[in-house]
């Protein structure tokens, strides 16, 4: 219900007038919160089935670590992505559990799952706000924060906070599914176009029906057997081909919500 | 939940249950804004080529290309990332040559290839990699060459690539929610 919620504004700023980008908080926004975390063990050869405890399939990430040092994500296997060893570990999930498989039948890697508290089988479009065109500047005496149990509400460090002002969250802006993908003999797509115009960041998720259930995965750009994500632009697609009873969805971020700090680097 | 937020949606009849519209139960995936280098985006210019591995003995190199401080300071911990690579003057085609992928995507993850030859795994390949420690975020360029395959060493000098980096305060000890 969108009249009922919090919004803080900016010191400066009427919360009732003011843009979406001048707000330190608003109840409404559709931001990225995390509803499981978890680190594994994952044996050569070997895989794991990890409940998360959510009733829908959420958005869900795995970070590759290998001795201290996070080596990139977990993307489904595609012609145009390599890199080991993410192309060695493999993760899907339905609205139960995730699952992981070890190709490699030498190395062990710890995972790191986060699951977003967002269903990413239900479709959704939210208000795509304009993007703030300057640096947002933190002020310590006005805003929000919501300190976790048993932390310091003094404390410096972010991750004792559920909620901080001092942070910036991604948000949603649109979720595109597609429960099966009828084609088995064309390639089908799920397209989503911009109408802001920018590029967005996308993500994608898809697999095949297994008992009746989606079982997604990770899905990097680029041409695979099983499904692409491919952006052009401002429109972006998923796309199979050769797959009936495939599904998948895309998840497109509002980024950005916030201006980022540009550099350049000669190499 | 014994501490934080919660917000319901005024009821309209008297036996509706009232609609829990927010909670800080879950807390929020957070970039610093006091940091300027966990929120970026990184024009990397190519203006010499990442050296190749000889393609005989090694066939593979890695080669950092660059390294920054992301400022969260944590001891062990290491913190979670994203990354978004655009390249640049790109325009998407998509398809195979003779076996050899063809196929030129502007946008990708960490790890992705910037350039390649062969059929997958490619055999003469660049892909771009970057890796987080509890200090510092890595860019490297994986370079894959073997001389006797028929294709050419990569090249990638002389192009650009945008690398959109989101370094989060959530780190990977799967402590998120405590």
């Amino acid at each position: 219900m969108a009249d009922t919620g919090l919004k803080i504004a900016q010191a400066g700023f009427d919360v009732t007038t003011c843009a979406d980008y001048q707000l330190l908080f608003n109840s409404a926004w559709p931001s990225l919160a995390i509803a499981f975390a978890k680190t594994v063990t994952l044996l050569p050869d070997g895989n794991m089935t990890i409940p998360h405890g959510l009733k829908f399939p959420p958005f869900t990430e795995g970070w590759i670590i290998q001795n201290g040092i996070s080596a990139g994500r977990v993307f489904g296997l595609s012609e145009f992505f390599e890199s080991e060893p993410q192309i060695s570990i493999e993760l899907s999930f339905d609205d139960t559990n995730i699952y992981l498989i070890n190709h490699d039948s030498i190395n062990s890697f710890q995972i790191h799952l986060k699951c977003y508290y967002l269903d990413i089988s239900t479709a959704a479009d939210y208000t795509n706000p304009k993007p703030a065109g300057e640096q947002f500047i933190y002020n310590p005496d006005y805003g929000i924060k919501i300190v976790k149990s048993g932390k310091d509400i003094d404390s410096t460090d972010l991750r004792d906070f559920s909620i901080h002002s001092r942070a910036q969250s991604p948000a949603v802006s649109s979720i595109v599914t597609e429960a099966t993908f009828s084609s088995d003999t064309n390639l089908s797509s799920i397209t989503y176009i911009n109408s802001s115009g920018y590029n967005p960041w996308v993500y994608a998720f898809g697999g095949p029906s297994i008992g009746g259930k989606i079982r997604y995965s990770p899905i990097p750009n680029g041409p695979q057997q099983t499904g692409f994500l491919f952006q052009s632009g401002a429109t972006s697609y998923l796309s199979y081909a050769n797959n009936s009873g495939f599904g998948g969805s895309l998840v497109v971020l509002r980024d950005p919500l916030f201006a980022s700090h540009t550099s350049s680097v000669v190499y | 939940m014994d501490a934080g937020l919660a917000i319901y949606a005024p009821t309209e009849q008297t036996n509706e249950q009232p609609k829990l519209v927010f909670t800080s139960r879950y807390p929020l995936q957070k970039l610093d804004s006091t940091k300027l280098a966990v929120n970026q985006n990184i024009d990397i210019f190519f203006s010499h080529e990442p050296p190749n591995p000889d393609g005989t003995v090694t066939k593979y190199q890695r080669n950092l290309i660059f390294q920054y401080k992301h400022g969260y300071d944590y001891a062990t911990d290491i913190p979670s990332s994203w990354f978004l690579v655009s390249r640049i003057n790109y325009a998407p085609t998509f398809g195979r040559n003779s076996g050899q992928l063809q196929s030129v995507f502007p946008y990708g993850p960490e790890g992705i290839y910037l350039t390649g030859g062969g059929s997958f795994p490619l055999i003469s390949s660049a892909v771009f990699v970057a890796t987080v420690d509890n200090q510092s975020v890595n860019f490297y360029i994986d370079k894959y060459y073997d001389a006797g395959s028929g294709f050419e060493a990569p090249t990638i000098a002389g192009s650009a690539i945008i690398v959109s980096a989101r370094i989060y305060a959530e780190d990977l000890t799967g402590n998120s929610l405590a």
